[in-house]
């Protein structure tokens, strides 16, 4: 079995959105975009098509910051990291920049109320730290080991360029499970939780709770 | 010196669109950037961007507002459309 690591590139835009959905439903059937903007599964890997095409570092749908695992010429997993705040914006900021930008106006407004519920389950993400999203592992080509050697790929290259980064940070829900021993296997460990109080926040999101885990590199 | 009038009254439609937006009075200096103003997150971006857009009637591009560090640049971006 041949396994390669590689840097993705526009020609791997297709596999990139369908890993995004995937990852983005956490563990369960509901992508939270479509719940949070009103929006169809079909308009939402339409958003991400768009947004991967402006290739923008410094948030998570940029492609030139994921990897590639390939198990003998097949893309099998993917995982994406950007280091925040590096250009001056933050990953949140940007990211709501291309939502204005790409989604249908009133769909961003009328969705004011659950951009704000899913904000309270945010957690701030660390100026200079290296971010963790969107890992995606093929169901076939699972227990190979393939998101390990995704981030120590993503970890290697990025101390390789910035010596200065001392930790690796990433923020699964509570209620995948999954993620979280996923992220347990490669040296996460839990550091705090947030949790919303309004129990709407279910209608968009699977967990109410999002976990901060974070794997020190110094 | 009229463009700097320009600019400046720029920048207090600005201030009001953003006092507006996170219900309390925000002065804003052209070195004021998104991250000193408390309140002034993602979600409040949305809507002061849309806000501003209305007021002025205009419509930023992408690279646009990527490129928009503090209000001053906010303000020179109007100020180039506003004479297009």
């Amino acid at each position: 079995m041949d396994i390669t690591i590689r840097r993705a590139t526009e020609a791997d835009k297709d596999f990139l959105v369908m890993a995004i959905t995937e990852a983005e439903k956490s563990g369960s059937d509901t992508i939270s975009y479509c719940a949070m903007f009103s929006i169809t599964g079909e308009e939402f890997r339409g958003l991400v098509s768009n947004i991967l095409d402006e290739d923008m570092n410094g948030q998570e749908m940029c492609i030139s910051n994921f990897l590639i695992a390939e198990v003998d010429g097949e893309r099998a997993a993917t995982l994406g990291t950007w280091i925040e705040g590096m250009d001056g914006m933050s990953s949140n900021m940007i990211k709501s920049n291309m939502l204005l930008y790409f989604l249908d106006r009133d769909k961003v407004l009328n969705a004011a109320e659950n951009i704000r519920l899913v904000s309270e389950t945010n957690i701030h993400k660390e100026t200079n730290t290296l971010q963790v999203e969107f890992g995606y592992t093929d169901a076939r080509f699972r227990g190979l080991g393939l998101f390990a050697r995704l981030l120590n790929e993503h970890i290697r290259v990025n101390m390789e360029r910035y010596d200065w980064l001392n930790k690796v940070q990433s923020r699964p829900l509570k209620s995948n499970i999954s993620s979280i021993k996923a992220h347990e296997k490669v040296g996460f460990s839990y550091v705090s939780e947030q949790r919303c109080t309004n129990s709407d926040i279910l209608k968009i999101l699977p967990s109410d709770t999002r976990i901060l885990m974070e794997r020190k590199l110094k | 010196m009229i463009a700097a009038m320009e600019e400046k009254e720029i920048l207090e439609k600005v201030s009001a669109v953003v006092s507006a937006v996170l219900k309390r009075e925000v002065k804003l200096s052209p070195a004021t950037a998104a991250a000193d103003v408390d309140g002034w997150d993602s979600l409040s971006h949305m809507m002061i961007i849309n806000g501003i857009e209305q007021k002025f009637s205009l419509r930023f591009k992408l690279k646009e507002v990527m490129a928009f560090g503090n209000a001053g640049d906010l303000v020179a971006c109007i100020a180039g459309k506003l004479k297009e």
